[in-house]
């Protein structure tokens, strides 16, 4: 697989699961839809814009193994807007 | 909801920040670091607006004052006023030349400095001489005579300009032909004004970019709000276009690149399926996903533009698909009751990354239903997520493979001649060229074998599988679509050439590695920001999309012109 975002992955899986604000979003491998869905637009504009604008951002943020980006509603941006 | 700790710390730090400086002193002293950012030290240094300066009591901490930009005669006006004004005589194709270059210089060079012109041409005053007898002893070619258009740096045009893709490295490169995009628009009568500057190789340098930047012509201002960023990578097209510096521009997108910077500058962007318009003559990414396109300020200039650039070109195998598909005259479609019985579906995986934008699509999907337009919703593609690996997969063995031979036809004369040579003249220029960021992606382009390699194979075979077959065309058969909508990205970010761009939403991707066609309209405003709705759907399904996409245009009339402001909280 090449996959240029893959390198920070685990770390960004990491933060996200330690981060309480992102409790929801634990539910990520949890293949009822409606279930992610419970997903607050607020949570994921945290997730896509607030933490983007952080100190490391999830420009680059790569899903656990199994998952999509799209399960987290984030765009992995693979590769940058071109 | 409790604050996270990551909220807490940045707080403290944006009460730091707040505390120890002021903007306009921060701007300053970081100039020497950021030479390539100049300006903000020269909107520092610009007059405030208003009678008591920049600081407001509601405000933590100063604002910059907004330059003060006057109004310009040119200012919104559409193709079919400009070809009045030229029939009557109000205007010549050398008055309109002029005009937009006295204004590229007033704004674009000077006070608000949007940098979003890297070119001009300096034979546009000569071909519009020549349009202008012609008119007076022919009269006009078609919409276009006469016509300033901009495009952009990585289009050849065989004149006395250059085609950069915004990099040092391709300085003095003058293609011996012109693109067929920059032939067309010659033989419509346009008049090519100058060419705009762009995310450098239209932003496949790096994974961790600054869009709007190029080594060669610096950063661009998003006109609404100059902090923020234009979207690219046709930045400079979209900031020109919106701030009245020409009457149209085309741009180019891989996947988002049109409609990206068109929603964050408030334009109609018309990114075409891919073999309506030629890409010969374009610098490349990927010959699966590259096409040029339209960005107006109207639908309807948009349309006229595309009817030009029709047409099958020898050089670029995959107009052969359009000669049965394409139009010379996309107007005909711009019918103001056009979202009357269509059905449209809404793209709900798209939405959810801003409360704002949320709230301005459920608006706009009103204003369908309100005319006539029945809503499925939702009616998402499912394989959504699933072909970003193999999509970035195909762009890097495509870029290696498209970006050589587009090198090679430049000619022994050419300042590089490979991918390699450009990686080896980046190390060598860092100062220059990698102020910001680096080149993680050409390095990963270069360690890709030639096309007939597996992993390519299957990751194409993969793409067209998941984001045609069982993607938008899934979709559009499941519902009975006439097209889909999302919303097209969130309201320009601030620009930050430290950590990169901060991008939240986007809903290019389906219809990019599909190859399908994908228009952008100016939906409303968020804290003044543009922020524009999607309209995308199968192959060669422009006709109907400019149908409806017209038809919002008309319903909603969004668009208002930019105004130049400092920060979002200004003026």
């Amino acid at each position: 697989m090449d996959n240029f975002y893959m390198d920070n992955a685990d770390f960004y899986a990491d933060v996200i699961s330690q981060d309480p604000q992102f409790d929801s979003v634990k539910r990520v491998n949890d293949p009822d839809l409606d279930k992610r869905r419970q997903v607050t637009p607020r949570q994921r504009a945290n997730l896509s814009g607030d933490r983007a604008a952080g100190s490391d951002g999830l420009v680059n943020f790569a899903p656990p193994a199994g998952a999509s980006c799209m399960d987290y509603y984030v765009r992995c941006f693979s590769p940058p807007i071109t | 909801m409790a604050r996270s700790q990551g909220d807490a710390k940045r707080a403290r730090s944006r009460r730091w920040f707040l505390k120890t400086t002021l903007v306009g002193g921060a701007a300053a002293s970081l100039t020497p670091f950021y030479p390539a950012l100049g300006a903000a030290r020269e909107i520092a240094s610009l007059k405030p607006t208003t009678s008591s300066g920049a600081i407001s009591p509601a405000t933590p901490f100063a604002v910059p004052p907004s330059p003060e930009v006057s109004s310009f005669e040119l200012d919104e006006i559409t193709i079919s006023e400009l070809q009045n004004g030229m029939n009557s005589g109000k205007f010549t194709a050398r008055s309109l030349a002029e005009k937009y270059s006295a204004r590229i210089d007033e704004i674009d060079r000077h006070g608000p400095t949007l940098h979003s012109v890297i070119e001009l041409n300096p034979d546009a005053l000569a071909i519009a001489d020549a349009l202008d007898r012609e008119r007076k002893a022919k009269g006009p070619r078609g919409p276009l005579h006469g016509v300033p258009v901009l495009i952009k740096d990585n289009i050849d045009t065989a004149d006395r300009m250059m085609t950069t893709a915004g990099s040092l490295a391709l300085i003095g490169s003058k293609p011996a032909r012109d693109s067929l995009v920059a032939q067309r628009l010659r033989s419509a009568g346009a008049v090519i004004l100058g060419k705009t500057n762009l995310s450098e190789w239209a932003n496949i340098r790096s994974s961790h970019s600054t869009s709007g930047w190029s080594g060669r012509g610096g950063l661009t201002r998003n006109p609404y709000v100059l902090d923020r960023n234009p979207c690219g990578s046709s930045s400079g097209t979209g900031a020109s276009v919106s701030a009245n510096l020409c009457a149209i521009g085309i741009g180019t997108e891989t996947d988002g690149s049109i409609v990206c910077p068109s929603s964050s500058n408030g334009l109609a962007g018309i990114k075409p399926t891919v073999g309506l318009v030629s890409r010969s003559g374009i610098i490349p990414i990927s010959h699966s996903q590259d096409g040029a396109g339209p960005m107006c300020r109207t639908v309807r200039d948009a349309a006229i533009l595309l009817g030009a650039l029709t047409g099958v070109d020898p050089r670029d195998p995959a107009t052969s698909a359009s000669q049965s598909k394409a139009s010379t005259d996309y107007t005909q479609f711009c019918n103001p009751d056009g979202l009357k019985g269509a059905r449209i579906g809404v793209a709900r995986k798209y939405f959810g990354f801003s409360d704002a934008v949320d709230a301005l699509m459920e608006r706009s999907l009103d204003a369908m239903k309100t005319q006539g337009a029945t809503l499925i919703d939702p009616a998402d593609v499912e394989t959504l997520g699933k072909f970003d690996e193999s999509e970035l997969l195909v762009l890097l063995y495509e870029l290696k493979a498209d970006l050589n031979a587009y090198l090679a036809n430049l000619g022994p004369n050419a300042p590089v001649h490979t991918l390699k040579d450009i990686i080896e003249f980046n190390d060598r220029n860092r100062q220059t060229e990698m102020p910001y960021f680096g080149q993680d992606l050409f390095l990963k382009a270069e360690a890709k074998g030639p096309l007939t390699e597996k992993a390519y194979l299957e990751a194409i075979e993969k793409n067209h599988q998941l984001a045609r077959t069982e993607g938008i065309d899934a979709t559009m058969d499941k519902y009975q679509l006439d097209a889909m909508v999302a919303p097209t990205g969130g309201p320009a970010w601030l620009t930050d050439l430290v950590n990169g761009d901060h991008v939240a939403g986007g809903s290019s991707n389906a219809a990019a590695v599909a190859g399908y066609p994908n228009i952008n309209v100016t939906a409303g405003y968020i804290s003044g920001l543009p922020v524009g709705i999607s309209f995308f759907g199968r192959a060669w399904s422009e006709p109907t999309l400019i149908r409806l996409a017209f038809a919002f245009e008309q319903t909603t009339r969004a668009r208002r012109p930019p105004r130049f402001l400092s920060i979002v909280s200004a003026g």
